[in-house]
């Protein structure tokens, strides 16, 4: 079966300081139909970059290269009405900040039927009847009503129910999950979370899931890629990740969860700061950060290549695997022992 | 089902923005209010003038000229007889009226300039925005002026240069605000669910810089106003024997130092009062909405 989505060697470049500058370059990435992926990386990796190429919602100066294929044809090439049917019926996208997506000055039910009406899926009656049930699918009570509110009468958690209705709404084939929970308050991540993944589960939807919590994603997901400075560094399936997790990068990320039953000291954190694209000169991008570093590493990346079952982007992979998370926390240890690095304020984790 | 039908009857598109003006000038300001009572009174004077005039505005009494106020001519009579009330209440529909069809050619032309410009950016913004500067450097008096040279005097030439004056005003102000509202996340939500440019421009961008639209056209309605009368003052405007406030006083500029100045200052009265009931609202809307944004 072929791929619905593929990605192929995706670059993409904006102008910082009126420079351009790569944000993303060579990710490459396939997703069948039916599976979820979930793209994890710190602030800046280009996880959001990348969903965002996927619907062409970059900015207009941003120099795309590379290709996206969507079941066969490209997306990159689309144009006016092709674009829009695309975007209208193929791809539906949910944003991180729900408040901010939603136009401030039109009714829910407005908002969750427009798309249906506008690009012709169907009827007035039939949308109507559509959200309602949809609203009632992602818990919202008394739909009529909320149907009639403005969006700053609905609490966040609420709202990005709406979004997320709203966008299944067209049935779409690929749905991208930009972040959904995280601009809400804890309490809610967790149920709007639980309402996204059984709704994918039901209608075996294609989900692109982006998120900065490397375990949320693994529950969600089928398969993690990860990213690192707009570089994809591991690509695997979510069940085996804590076993199989070859790249030092996401053993960081896994290492430096707490872990309830544990007691720990310290949180744990990677050392260093997260590099942009563009500050990448040769060798790896995270060689700097990296515990595990050889010379060979600072001179020349390696490319992603197949390692059990996932792809990697590490010369050390084989050699390392098994003992990353371990390797990686007592490294830590000695180097926290050593005072290098007292303040531990500065070094971000996973969870922002 | 009926629910459904309710909720289906919900989804069209509708004038939000009219609840919040509502608001606006009931719950909060006095002052705005006062200045919306007196729009709307001489609105309905406009409107129904044949009804509220004693006399005709032409009926002429040569015998009666120059009286004071009385029982029979409430505000005098001018220097043919005729009875000022009357031509006052007259007056109010051409000294409205042009200015009305003013702004909304200006407020259309001037609010799909702006958002078309802001919209495409680039060179054709610049084009544009270089146009409205020379636009902007042409006073509205002069433009009508040269309007009435080339197609006569009357009401449609300088309504139609005072409508090129005053779109520059109006679009510099809407492009700037379209411009900020553009780049919001909730364009590209719009972007992502498939609705065509034109779509989303209409119906989501413009309801968004819609307060601003209001204001600007109020506060235009004013200066416009004036420019009106200023032309119909110098007898460029509409001609005698119609009535319009502008006419009115440079007509009874003669009969001041005769000592009767009752007719110009009553219709210099009349343009002032609205004027600055015009400015006055438009300036409360406009705090109005800047406090409601906050």
């Amino acid at each position: 079966m072929s791929a619905l989505l593929e990605i192929r060697d995706l670059r993409i470049e904006l102008p910082v300081q009126h420079v351009m500058q790569p944000v993303i370059q060579g990710v490459t990435l396939a997703l069948d139909e039916g599976e979820a992926i979930g793209l994890v990386g710190e602030s800046g990796a280009g996880k959001s970059m990348t969903s965002r190429a996927v619907i062409r919602l970059l900015p207009t100066y941003a120099r795309v290269s590379g290709e996206i294929l969507f079941d066969g044809a490209s997306v990159l090439t689309k144009r006016g009405d092709a674009l829009r049917r695309y975007r209208a019926a193929d791809v539906a996208m949910i944003f991180q900040n729900p408040r901010t997506h939603v136009n401030p000055v039109r009714r829910i039910g407005d908002f969750m039927t427009e798309a249906l009406l506008t690009n012709g899926l169907c009827g007035r009656e039939e949308a109507a009847e559509r959200v309602v049930g949809l609203m009632q699918d992602v818990g919202i009570e008394d739909a009529p009503r909320r149907l009639r509110q403005y969006p700053h009468e609905l609490s966040g958690g609420l709202l990005q129910r709406v979004m997320i209705a709203a966008a299944l709404a067209v049935e779409p084939r690929l749905l991208l999950a930009d972040e959904p929970s995280t601009s809400l308050d804890v309490t809610t991540q967790e149920e709007v979370m639980a309402i996204l993944a059984e709704q994918r589960r039901q209608r075996k939807l294609t989900m692109v899931f982006v998120t900065h919590d490397l375990e949320l994603a693994a529950a969600v997901c089928d398969r993690i890629a990860v990213m690192y400075a707009g570089f994809l560094v591991e690509d695997r399936p979510s069940a085996t990740l804590h076993e199989t997790v070859l790249h030092p990068y996401s053993a960081g990320l896994l290492a430096s969860r707490p872990s309830p039953s544990e007691r720990a000291k310290r949180l744990w954190a990677i050392p260093g700061r997260p590099l942009s694209c563009y500050e990448v000169m040769q060798g790896c991008p995270f060689a700097s950060r990296c515990p595990f570093v050889l010379e060979k590493c600072r001179d020349e990346q390696q490319v992603l290549r197949e390692v059990d079952g996932g792809r990697v982007r590490c010369w050390r992979a084989e050699e390392l695997r098994g003992r990353l998370v371990e390797g990686y926390k007592r490294q830590l240890e000695a180097r926290g022992e050593r005072g290098e690095f007292e303040d531990s304020g500065e070094h971000r984790g996973i969870d922002e | 089902m009926a629910e459904i039908d309710e909720i289906a009857q919900l989804t069209g598109p509708r004038p939000l923005t009219s609840t919040r003006v509502g608001r606006t000038i009931r719950g909060v300001d006095p002052v705005a209010a006062a200045c919306a009572l007196i729009i709307i009174a001489l609105t309905l004077v406009a409107l129904l003038a044949p009804l509220l005039a004693p006399y005709s505005p032409y009926a002429l009494n040569i015998l009666a000229r120059y009286q004071g106020p009385s029982a029979q001519h409430l505000l005098g009579t001018d220097s043919l007889g005729r009875d000022l009330l009357s031509r006052l209440i007259y007056g109010a529909r051409l000294s409205l009226l042009g200015p009305l069809l003013i702004i909304i050619l200006a407020t259309i032309s001037g609010t799909f300039l702006a958002i078309v410009s802001a919209w495409v950016g680039g060179l054709f913004d610049n084009v544009v925005s270089r146009i409205l500067d020379i636009l902007f450097a042409f006073p509205g008096i002069i433009l009508a002026m040269l309007a009435v040279a080339l197609f006569g005097p009357g009401l449609i030439a300088p309504v139609i240069a005072l409508s090129i004056a005053y779109l520059p005003y109006i679009a510099r102000v809407l492009r700037s605000a379209a411009i900020r509202e553009r780049v919001l996340p909730y364009i590209d939500a719009c972007y992502a669910e498939g609705l065509p440019t034109r779509t989303i421009a209409i119906r989501h961008l413009l309801p968004n810089i819609w307060p601003l639209v209001l204001v600007q056209a109020t506060l235009s309605f004013g200066y416009a106003l004036v420019d009106l009368a200023a032309i119909s003052y110098l007898g460029l405007g509409v001609q005698p024997p119609s009535s319009a406030w502008g006419l009115m006083v440079a007509n009874g500029q003669s009969s001041i130092l005769t000592g009767h100045p009752q007719e110009s200052i009553y219709a210099a009265l009349m343009i002032v009062v609205t004027v600055v009931a015009f400015n006055l609202l438009g300036d409360r809307l406009a705090i109005a909405f800047a406090s409601e944004e906050r």
